[in-house]
């Protein structure tokens, strides 16, 4: 075993650990809440699904195999662009398509940027940078992008009247839609710009924290964080944009139709 | 002109209307009239593009819908849906966002037009500044048919344009809608109502749709399956009689 700057976390200590949710649960039991059985399929789910991503990572860690590392990080997009659909409420055609091609376009490109230009990773596939930053990325544009989608379905279907009014007196698409475009971007960006209004006040970053945990310079790990944030914020933005502008171009035909037949609630 | 040829509509495979065809002429007054789930209302989206057609085709000014930017054909050809009205913002805001569509922005909004309008319909200049909140349903009615109006279109599709109004209003948007009809011999209007005594006095012309029989389904043998063939058609009546 390497030298560490930290202290390795032991079975036995895992599993004292796990005795800290057992005080709510039984809590949970005595008062009724009905919470128990949430918070052990919530607990039981977070070990298993992590004790699988431990291995993996140690896995790819060791190999180093760019094939490996790559593959890795194209089932993580695939994986974050399906989850981000599957939180909407409503759907369209087509609409799985547009959030993988752009949650994965846009958190490519960003995460791209970052290692090759910003932090100049050397080799750029090194996996240390590459899958903790693409999946720190993915996860807050998946939030963007259900948020963003779900408002604009939202938009469309409560607003329809209006938006058709607009319309028949001469809006082109683009007009009608606008509206509805800016509230969905609004409302997709939403966590990430709370997020970075409130930290460090408030809140304590996860990954600064781990970085401290782990023995980083607390100034380091700021800096970390800094970059983070602002690949956060770039592929959020990007990603919210170009699913809801792909959104608007199928639920407006170009003639300037609102195809709000094509909107299915969720089953 | 504006006309319909032998236009269909089917919604899951059964016919709304088809073989339809009728024309609309320089200062006509023309009633749609069928009964509740005939189509009144798809057609006439349908006449604007808001909904598609699936046979035939509509003509204006020599020219196919398809071919017309439809926007700028939406300001000539003016459908007026049901409850149209606006989310927030003053009724003075409403109408200048109206204005600034590209396709409109040639037109200018003609103030003494619009106190005209005012006049009409009897209200005072401070429901101009009433905000979308604070107006009941037949209030947003007549913004709805003013805002309309003032965009000068040349053809109206008006959707039971007098449902939510009570009877002195009715007579106040009549007037409105009339006094535009004289501003210019080129206008015309389609209109629909559950009045038919409104529809004898306002229009001279009838478009009828029969609509399907709701039974024709159920009873595959019957003899309604012939009317399915032809369940639009245009009759002549003879106006206010």
């Amino acid at each position: 075993m390497e030298e560490t700057s930290y202290i390795v976390i032991g079975n036995w200590q895992l599993a004292l650990a796990a005795t800290l949710l057992l005080v709510n649960i039984a809590l949970s039991v005595v008062l009724r809440l009905g919470m128990g059985r949430d918070l052990i399929v919530g607990a039981v789910r977070m070990t298993v699904q992590l004790a699988l991503v431990g291995l993996v990572l140690e896995w790819i860690f060791q190999t180093r195999q760019p094939v490996l590392i790559v593959l890795m990080a194209l089932i993580m997009a695939g994986l974050a662009g399906v989850a981000a659909v599957q939180r909407t409420s409503r759907r369209f055609p087509g609409v799985y398509w547009n959030s993988l091609v752009m949650i994965s376009a846009s958190a490519f490109l960003v995460t791209g940027a970052a290692i090759t230009g910003i932090l100049q990773v050397d080799p750029w596939y090194d996996p240390q940078y590459l899958i903790p930053l693409l999946g720190m990325v993915l996860g807050n544009a998946l939030t963007g992008i259900s948020l963003g989608l779900d408002r604009l379905m939202e938009g469309c279907t409560r607003n329809r009247n209006w938006i058709e009014t607009m319309l028949s007196h001469g809006a082109s698409r683009w007009e009608a839609a606008h509206e509805e475009i800016r509230q969905a971007l609004r409302t997709g960006m939403i966590p990430t710009v709370n997020a970075m209004m409130i930290m460090g006040i408030v809140s304590l970053p996860g990954m600064m924290t781990g970085q401290i945990l782990a023995g980083a310079a607390p100034l380091d790990a700021v800096r970390y964080q800094m970059v983070i944030m602002f690949m956060i914020a770039a592929c959020t933005a990007l990603a919210t944009l170009g699913v809801v502008l792909l959104a608007y171009r199928m639920l407006f035909s170009p003639d300037h139709r609102l195809m709000s037949s094509l909107i299915r609630e969720k089953k | 002109m504006l006309t319909a040829h032998k236009l269909a509509r089917f919604i899951d495979g059964r016919p709304i209307w088809s073989d339809l065809s009728f024309s609309l002429r320089s200062g006509e007054r023309v009633a749609l009239r069928g009964p509740s789930g005939s189509g009144k209302t798809l057609l006439m989206r349908s006449m604007v593009g808001l909904d598609a057609i699936d046979q035939g085709e509509i003509r204006f000014r020599d020219r196919n819908l398809d071919q017309w930017d439809i926007p700028r054909y939406r300001r000539l050809v003016r459908y007026i849906p049901q409850d149209a009205a606006f989310l927030s913002g003053t009724v003075r805001q409403s109408i200048e966002q109206f204005f600034s569509f590209r396709a409109n922005r040639d037109l200018v909004l003609d103030t003494a037009e619009l106190e005209r309008n005012l006049d009409i319909l009897q209200l005072p200049g401070s429901f101009l500044d009433k905000t979308a909140g604070h107006l009941s349903g037949g209030e947003k009615q007549m913004v709805a048919i003013m805002r309309s109006l003032l965009l000068s279109p040349e053809v109206l599709l008006l959707d039971e344009p007098t449902s939510n109004l009570d009877e002195a209003m009715v007579s106040r948007v009549e007037a409105l809608v009339e006094a535009w009809m004289t501003g210019d011999a080129e206008r015309r209007f389609v209109w629909t109502s559950h009045d038919t005594r409104q529809l004898d006095r306002l229009t001279s012309r009838s478009i009828e749709l029969n609509g399907v029989p709701a039974t024709s389904e159920i009873r595959p043998d019957s003899s309604l399956d012939t009317t399915d063939r032809a369940i639009g058609r245009q009759s002549r009546t003879s106006g206010a009689s």
